[in-house]
C-alpha cells in the first residue's frame, strides 16, 4: 500500500470526526459541476503571478549549491580560495565549514563530505548576485576519495551488494498454486521502465529569512511546494524550532508533479546560510540541477506472469518487480509497487514480490502515479498479450474480469464505474477488434490500443478549512495547501459558493501561507486534494450559512470546519480507461499518437473545464514517459548525460495528438459527501500501456522496454520478434 | 558564467580589428543562441577557454544583408533564419530547411553564421564535468558509454559527434561558398573545404583562422531540383538524427548534376562523393548507391544507430527529386 510521509505520526480521521452531511444530488449544480475559468489563469499568462523565488527582500543574497561530481566517496579537500576572491562573494562553505542541519530522511547532514550520488550536496556559495555565486561555484576545487559505486539497476541486479540489500516485500492474496494449476493459457514476459524526471517549469527553490521578535527567532520560507504545512513541520523539527517559529509561504507553484511534497536539503541549507550571514537567502536551482538533485521516477524491471481459462477468466497475476531505490531507504518505497495493478482486474490469486535495490544514484521521489504508472504501463501490456494469446478482443477480456470487491482490502468499492469507462470510452473511440499489423499502407502502420487504471483514494488525514465573511461583502475561504496548478483556487470557491447560494466570483480562496490558513492537508498529492479538503470546504461554508440564517453577526468571524467522518466498510478508488490510435513510420520508427479518448471515473467532476485540462496534461506526460523520456546515466561515472532540455526529450505541442478527448464516466462516489474522488494522476497512468498496445497492434511486434523510441522500434522490426 | 566584456562592432572590418586588438581571449558573438548556452553551462576546456571579450556582430549592419549580386545570392552572416526563409527567390531548399530548425522564437533571433558554426550537440561535449577531445582532452569518451549517449558519427575518428546544423548540408549541396574576412583580407572557400577537418579540429568544426569572421555565404542562382529531409524523434526543438540535402538535374534520364550532403552523422556536414553516379540512370539510383563511397571499411562506428536514418533521409529526398525529373 501507499508508503507516504503523511502517515508519519499523524492520526487518520477517526470515529470522533463530525458525521457527514447528506450527499449532494447527482449532476451539475448551480456552481459545482460548472466549467468556471481558473481564478489565477489571467495572472499566470500575463506574468503577474508571483512565485516564491520572485520574492525580493532588503539585503537579499543569492546561494548556489555545490554538488558532488562523483557517485560514491568522500570529499577530502575543499579549496575555496579562488572562489572567495571573486567580487561579490560573501561565503563559500564546504562540508566542515558550518554546523549543517541534519536531513534525517537521507541519514546525512544537509551538506556533508560523504557522497552517495552525483549531485549530492557538498557545500554552497553565497554572493550578492546569482551570477557571481554561479561563477564562484565553478572556481571551487574539490578532491575526493573514490569508493566503488553501483550505478545502474542492471549492475545492482547482477552483483547485489549485501550492504545495500533490502528485504523484499511480498503482497499475496488467494491461492496462487491452485490458480496456476488450473490455468489453460499463461504468459510470462519481462518489462522495463526508465527514470522519468518531473522537470517542472519552475525549478525548486526558496527564499529563507530570519527575524528576531521579542527574543524569539522566526524563520520564514517562501517556497514553491505542494503544501506548506508539511514543510513547516519537518523544517521546524530539522532546525530545532517550534512549529510556531516557522512560517512557509507558497504563493503559487509552477509545477511540481510530486517532487515538491517534502522538506528537501535545499530548504535547510538556505535557512542555515541565512542564519550564518544574517541576511535573507534566495536559493534557486538551475535547470541542470533539476535533473540531478533527486527528483525522478525510479527505473524498474519486472517479470509478469498471467494465467487464464480459455474463456478469458483471469486466474492469477504474479509479478516480480525490481526498482532502483538510490542510496538510502527513505524513499525506497517509491522504487517499486504493485497494489493498484493487482486491484485493476478480478483474479483468483495475485502475488507481487517487490525488491528495492540500493544504488549510488539519486533516490526516487513520488511522481504523478508513483510506482503505479510504471506498474500499470507494464501490467496492461501483459493483459493485452494475454488477450492476443487468447485471440480475444482486449476490451472483452477486461469486461470479463471486472472486480466487485477490492482484492487487497476485501471490501466492496465505495463506487466503481470502470465498466462504464470501458463502454463509454470504446463507444466514443469507435473501438473494434483489429488484427495486429493489419493496417499498413505506404510504409505507415496504424494501430489501436487500450489500457485501464485503478488508483486507491485512501490517503486521508484530519483536515481543517476556515471561512470568514469580509466587511465588503466578499467571502474568504482559507485553505492550508498550495495551488499546484490543478485549480484548487477555483474548485474550493465553487464548493463554498454552492453552499452559500452565491456566485463563485464572490469568493476569494486564500492558499499557501501557513500563518493565515489552517492545516487542510499535509501536501497536495495522491489525487486527493478535492476529495479530502472539498468536503471540509463544504462544511465550513455550511457553518457560515447556518450562522447567517440564525441571524448572527458573522462579518469578520472565522468559522472553521473539520473533516467529516469517512464511510466504513467500503474502499474508495478511481478508475479509468484510455483508447489511442497511433501511426508508426515503418522506416524511421517515428510515431505519432493520432487521437486519444480518455474515460475516467473521478466521482463527481467539480469543474469540467479544469478536469479536461488535467486529463490532457496527464495524458501528454504519460505519452512522454512511454515514448521519449529517460535518464541516460554513464555507468562508469554515475553522471547523468542528458541533464538538458534538448537531450531529455519531453513531448512538444507538435507531438501532441490532434484530439485528447475526456469522457466523464463517473457518478458521485460514496466515499465522501460531495461525491468527489480524484483525477490528478490516473490520466498519466493509463496512457502508457494504451500507447504500447497500439504500437503492438500497428506492428505485430511487442516492445516491452519503455520509452519506445524510434531506434527500439527499428531494432524490433528488424528482428521481427513478437 | 565567467564575466565578459562586450564590445560592439559596426562593420566587418571593425569586428576583425577588435578581435585582433583583444587577442586570443576574444570571440565574436552573433545572436548567442549557442555560445551563451555553453558559457552558462560552464562548458570549457583547454581548447574551449571562456572568452573575456565578446565582439558583438549584431551592431554591424552590413552583416545582415541579403542581396543578389552578379549571378549569386549574398547571404549576410547575421541574417536571421526568419529573414532567410522570407527572402523571395532564394533557392527553395533554404526556406524548407529553416522550417525544420528549433522553434519560432529561435528562428526569429538566431543567424545564418550562428547556425553554421554551432558546436556539437553531444552529451559529453555539453557535460561540464566530462572532458572530451573537442574540449582539449585526449580522447572521446562516447564509445565506452551508453548507446543512447552515442553522439552519432558514422565515421571512425577522434570525435564522434554528429554535426547539428540543418542549414550546413543544404548550403553544401547547393555548392555554396563561405566568405571569410580576416586581417589579411577576404577568402572564399566551399563549405566542403570549410568543414574538411571538422573531426580533428578542436577550436571549432569550421576552418577559420585566428581573428577570421564568417561574413557571408554566396549561393548560386540555382534552378535545379532540390530537397531536404530530416529524421528526428520530435517535430520541433530537435537536432537531426540524420538529415540529407540533395540537389540534382538530369539529361535524358541520366544524372547531370547530383550533390548530396548529410547532417547529423559526422563531426561536420558530410558531402557524399557522387561522381560514380553522374551519367547513370536516375531511376536506378538508391540510397545505398549514394553512400557507396562511405560504406565499410570507412564506417567504423558500430555504436552508431544512425546509418538507417541517414539512408532513409537520402531515400526520401531522392524520391522527391526523382518525382520531379523527367526520367
Amino acid at each position: 500500500m501507499s508508503h507516504h510521509p503523511a502517515a508519519n505520526g499523524i492520526p487518520s480521521a477517526g470515529r470522533d470526526a463530525p458525521a457527514a452531511p447528506p450527499a449532494w444530488p447527482q449532476g451539475a449544480m448551480n456552481e459545482v459541476g460548472q466549467s468556471r475559468a481558473r481564478v489565477s489563469a489571467l495572472d499566470k499568462v500575463s506574468g503577474r503571478t508571483v512565485y516564491a523565488t520572485d520574492v525580493t527582500l532588503p539585503g537579499i543574497v543569492h546561494a548556489v549549491l555545490l554538488r558532488s561530481t562523483i557517485a560514491h566517496g568522500c570529499v577530502t579537500a575543499f579549496d575555496a580560495a579562488a572562489a572567495r576572491r571573486l567580487a561579490g562573494v560573501l561565503a563559500v562553505v564546504g562540508p566542515t565549514d558550518l554546523a549543517w542541519p541534519d536531513y534525517p530522511p537521507r541519514a546525512r547532514a544537509s551538506v556533508a563530505a560523504e557522497v552517495r550520488f552525483v549531485g549530492e550536496e557538498i557545500g554552497a556559495v553565497v554572493a550578492e548576485s546569482e551570477a557571481a555565486a554561479r561563477e564562484a561555484a565553478r572556481l571551487v576545487q574539490v578532491e575526493y576519495e573514490l569508493l566503488p559505486a553501483t550505478i545502474t539497476l542492471d549492475d545492482a541486479l547482477a552483483s547485489p551488494d549485501p550492504a545495500l540489500a533490502m528485504a523484499p516485500e511480498i503482497i499475496e492474496r488467494g491461492d496462487l498454486a491452485l490458480a496456476q494449476a488450473s490455468a489453460e493459457v499463461s504468459i510470462s514476459q519481462r518489462y522495463a521502465t526508465e527514470a522519468q524526471h518531473h522537470n517542472p517549469l519552475e525549478p525548486h527553490g526558496c527564499v529563507a529569512s530570519w527575524m528576531n521578535e521579542g527574543g524569539t527567532e522566526h524563520l520564514t520560507w517562501w517556497d514553491g511546494n505542494q503544501g506548506g504545512h508539511l514543510i513547516r513541520e519537518w523544517g521546524a523539527r530539522a532546525m530545532g524550532l517550534s512549529i510556531e517559529q516557522v512560517r512557509v509561504i507558497s504563493p503559487y507553484v509552477g509545477g511540481a508533479f510530486g517532487s515538491k511534497i517534502t522538506l528537501k536539503p535545499y530548504h535547510l541549507i538556505a535557512a542555515a546560510l541565512a542564519r550564518h550571514l544574517s541576511r535573507p537567502v534566495r536559493l534557486v536551482m538551475a535547470r541542470g540541477e533539476e535533473f540531478i538533485a533527486s527528483h525522478q521516477r525510479a527505473p524498474t524491471r519486472r517479470q509478469i506472469k498471467l494465467g487464464a481459462k480459455r474463456d478469458g477468466h483471469l486466474l492469477y497475476i504474479d509479478e516480480q518487480i525490481d526498482g532502483q531505490a538510490g542510496p538510502c531507504r527513505f524513499m525506497a518505497s517509491n522504487a517499486a509497487g504493485a497494489a493498484n495493478g493487482l486491484r485493476l482486474h478480478k483474479a483468483d490469486a495475485v502475488r507481487a514480490e517487490l525488491r528495492r535495490l540500493l544504488t549510488h544514484t539519486q533516490y526516487p521521489t513520488p511522481f504523478r502515479g508513483p510506482n503505479i504508472a510504471e506498474d500499470i504501463f507494464c501490467l496492461e501490456q501483459a493483459i493485452d498479450e494475454l488477450a492476443h494469446t487468447l485471440k480475444m478482443n482486449p476490451l472483452e477480456l477486461r469486461l470479463r474480469n471486472l472486480a466487485e470487491v477490492d482484492v487487497l482490502e476485501g471490501l466492496p468499492y465505495a463506487g466503481k464505474q470502470l465498466e462504464r469507462c470501458y463502454r463509454l470510452g470504446a463507444e466514443r473511440f469507435r473501438w473494434r477488434h483489429q488484427v495486429p499489423a493489419s493496417a499498413q499502407v505506404g510504409g505507415l502502420a496504424r494501430g489501436i490500443g487500450m489500457g485501464g487504471v485503478a488508483y486507491d483514494a485512501t490517503l486521508f488525514e484530519p483536515s481543517r478549512v476556515a471561512i470568514v465573511a469580509l466587511p465588503g461583502g466578499r467571502i474568504e475561504l482559507r485553505v492550508g495547501i498550495s495551488e499546484i496548478g490543478c485549480g484548487a483556487d477555483t474548485v474550493f470557491a465553487q464548493i463554498a459558493a454552492e453552499v452559500l447560494g452565491i456566485s463563485t466570483d464572490c469568493i476569494d480562496v486564500v492558499l499557501g501561507d501557513t500563518d493565515s490558513t489552517p492545516r487542510s492537508i499535509d501536501a497536495s498529492n495522491h489525487s486527493r486534494t478535492s476529495a479530502v479538503v472539498g468536503p471540509v470546504a463544504r462544511a465550513a461554508a455550511q457553518l457560515l450559512r447556518d450562522a447567517m440564517q440564525a441571524g448572527e453577526a458573522v462579518v469578520g468571524k472565522v468559522f472553521e470546519a473539520e473533516r467529516e467522518r469517512p464511510p466504513e466498510g467500503v474502499f474508495a478508488a478511481m478508475f479509468g480507461a484510455h483508447f489511442v490510435e497511433v501511426e508508426v513510420d515503418l522506416r524511421s520508427g517515428c510515431l505519432r499518437v493520432l487521437r486519444a479518448v480518455c474515460a475516467h471515473d473521478a466521482g463527481r467532476v467539480l469543474n469540467p473545464r479544469l478536469a479536461c485540462g488535467q486529463v490532457q496534461g496527464g495524458f501528454l506526460q504519460g505519452m512522454g514517459m512511454a515514448l521519449h523520456e529517460e535518464r541516460v546515466l554513464d555507468s562508469r561515472t554515475g553522471r547523468m548525460l542528458n541533464a538538458h532540455m534538448w537531450a531529455y526529450r519531453t513531448p512538444g505541442i507538435l507531438d501532441a495528438p490532434a484530439h485528447i478527448e475526456f469522457v466523464e464516466a463517473g457518478v458521485p462516489d460514496g466515499g465522501n459527501s460531495i461525491g468527489v474522488k480524484g483525477l490528478g494522476e490516473p490520466p498519466l497512468i493509463a496512457a502508457g500501456a494504451a500507447i504500447g498496445n497500439a504500437i503492438f497492434n500497428a506492428l505485430g511486434v511487442r516492445l516491452r522496454h519503455y520509452p519506445i523510441t524510434p531506434a527500439k522500434i527499428l531494432a524490433a522490426l528488424s528482428k521481427g520478434a513478437i | 558564467m565567467t564575466p565578459f566584456k562586450m564590445v560592439d562592432a559596426h562593420s566587418v572590418a571593425e569586428a576583425v580589428a577588435l578581435l585582433q586588438a583583444h587577442g586570443p581571449r576574444s570571440r565574436p558573438i552573433a545572436a548567442g543562441g549557442d555560445l551563451l548556452g555553453l558559457l552558462k553551462d560552464g562548458i570549457a576546456g583547454t581548447s574551449l577557454v571562456p572568452p573575456q571579450v565578446l565582439v558583438n556582430l549584431a551592431t554591424a549592419a552590413d552583416l545582415s544583408r541579403i542581396d543578389r549580386e552578379a549571378g549569386y545570392w549574398w547571404l549576410g552572416a547575421m541574417a536571421t533564419l526568419d529573414q532567410l526563409a522570407a527572402a523571395p527567390s532564394l533557392p527553395p531548399i533554404i526556406a524548407e530547411v529553416v522550417a525544420h530548425i528549433g522553434s519560432p522564437q529561435l528562428r526569429a533571433r538566431t543567424t545564418l553564421a550562428g547556425n553554421l558554426l554551432q558546436r556539437p550537440r553531444c552529451m559529453y561535449f555539453r557535460h561540464p564535468d566530462e572532458m572530451c577531445f573537442k574540449k582539449g582532452g585526449n580522447r572521446c569518451p562516447a564509445p565506452g558509454g551508453p548507446v543512447q549517449a552515442y553522439p552519432g558519427s558514422l565515421l571512425a575518428g577522434p570525435c564522434h559527434a554528429g554535426h547539428p546544423s540543418d542549414l550546413a548540408p543544404a548550403l553544401m549541396a547547393l555548392g555554396a561558398k563561405a566568405v571569410l574576412c580576416g586581417p589579411n583580407g577576404l577568402r572564399h572557400v566551399t563549405l566542403s573545404e570549410l568543414y574538411r577537418n571538422a573531426a580533428h579540429q578542436t577550436d571549432g568544426e569550421a576552418a577559420l583562422k585566428p581573428h577570421e569572421i564568417l561574413s557571408s555565404v554566396h549561393v548560386g542562382d540555382t534552378f535545379i531540383e532540390q530537397a531536404f529531409e530530416k529524421i528526428a524523434p520530435r517535430d520541433a526543438n530537435e537536432f537531426a538524427t540524420a538529415s540529407a540535402a540533395i540537389v540534382g538535374a538530369s539529361v535524358d534520364g541520366k544524372w547531370s548534376v547530383l550533390r548530396i550532403a548529410l547532417g547529423g552523422v559526422a563531426p561536420g556536414p558530410l558531402e557524399l562523393d557522387t561522381d560514380h553516379l553522374i551519367g547513370t540512370p536516375v531511376g536506378e539510383t538508391d540510397a545505398l548507391a549514394c553512400m557507396r563511397s562511405l560504406l565499410p571499411p570507412d564506417l567504423a562506428s558500430p555504436m552508431s544507430t544512425r546509418l538507417p536514418f541517414a539512408l532513409l533521409a537520402i531515400d526520401r529526398a531522392l524520391a522527391r527529386i526523382k518525382s520531379r525529373l523527367v526520367i
